[in-house]
């Protein structure tokens, strides 16, 4: 095992809460989690716990993160659907 | 892209007619437009397409989530942007697909006991370790087996050793296990507690353990 995926995974042991939300919950409440986070307000963390334990819902959290920032800029809307010229100025 | 409240966008989708007509073809332009920057931005696995590829890509998967939101849109609590909650779906799309398409195969099961030992011992393969620090490092990898091998389920040793040693997508790994990503993660959840449990018990802390595990190279 390389050093990184056994590191992240004593963190994950260690994390554990005693109660965590399941991936349909943490969903649910992703969007509100992105919206706050970019509005620089209180987060919620059931979901913070749960992205820590869930690869697949951080590949979505990472992904609407992005996009919601974008959005946020007024770059989203720049493009006409012919979107190659469109230069995204979000951060990751 | 503020051009709708969230009572617009409910009210105007709700309804049929014009309004309608007009904000289902935002929408969709909307979640083209992210779903394309998405793919094109931030999946490193898919640089080495066209960009005619990805509009074709992002047409397929702005018309799949338009179809799932307006099935949806009674769930929607407010509590977000309309459009925040909308691109959950999009991104959702082009996430689980390219997960799919990224399946591995038939995982295997064989030598489950032997694939944990691997994983766990070949942490300590480092040379020219103090061998002090070698026999302790030894130790609590020993124990971290045992406690993988005598307290956790079938189940949940499958989930352990393909979600968090060897990095397969939640999605993957449930289908294999024939069950939802809900089911696999209240799994792994019951492994790590008592993992954590045991480890406890063994008056060991996170840190102790990661201060072991400084020396890597």
């Amino acid at each position: 095992m390389e050093a990184k995926t056994f590191r992240q995974w004593i963190g994950r042991i260690y994390a554990t809460e005693p109660v965590e939300i399941d991936c349909d919950e943490a969903q649910m409440r992703l969007p509100a989690y992105v919206d706050n986070e970019l509005q620089g307000g209180e987060l919620d963390t059931a979901v913070d716990t749960h992205l820590h334990q869930c690869p697949d819902c951080l590949e979505t959290y990472e992904g609407l993160r992005y996009v919601a920032r974008l959005e946020q800029q007024g770059t989203l809307a720049e493009t006409d659907g012919k979107t190659e010229e469109v230069t995204a100025v979000a951060g990751s | 892209m503020g051009s709708r409240t969230n009572d617009e966008w409910l009210h105007q989708l709700g309804n049929q007619g014009p309004q309608q007509q007009a904000a289902l073809h935002e929408l969709r332009e909307y979640l083209f437009r992210a779903v394309f920057l998405y793919m094109r931005d931030q999946r490193s696995d898919l640089t080495h397409l066209s960009p005619d590829t990805l509009r074709s890509m992002a047409d397929d998967f702005a018309q799949e989530a338009l179809v799932a939101i307006r099935a949806n849109l009674h769930q929607f609590r407010g509590d977000a942007k309309f459009t925040t909650w909308a691109y959950r779906f999009v991104i959702n799309a082009a996430a689980g697909e390219l997960r799919r398409r990224h399946y591995r195969g038939q995982l295997s099961w064989e030598n489950l006991s032997e694939q944990e030992r691997d994983a766990i011992l070949s942490t300590n393969q480092v040379k020219g370790l103090d061998p002090d620090l070698a026999i302790e490092r030894r130790e609590l990898l020993q124990l971290l087996l045992h406690i993988i091998q005598t307290e956790l389920n079938e189940q949940q040793r499958q989930a352990i050793l393909l979600v968090h040693f060897a990095g397969y997508s939640m999605q993957e790994v449930a289908s294999q296990l024939g069950t939802s990503t809900n089911t696999l993660y209240k799994i792994l959840f019951d492994a790590r507690k008592k993992l954590k449990a045991h480890l406890l018990a063994h008056h060991l802390s996170g840190g102790d353990i990661l201060a072991l595990f400084e020396v890597w190279l």
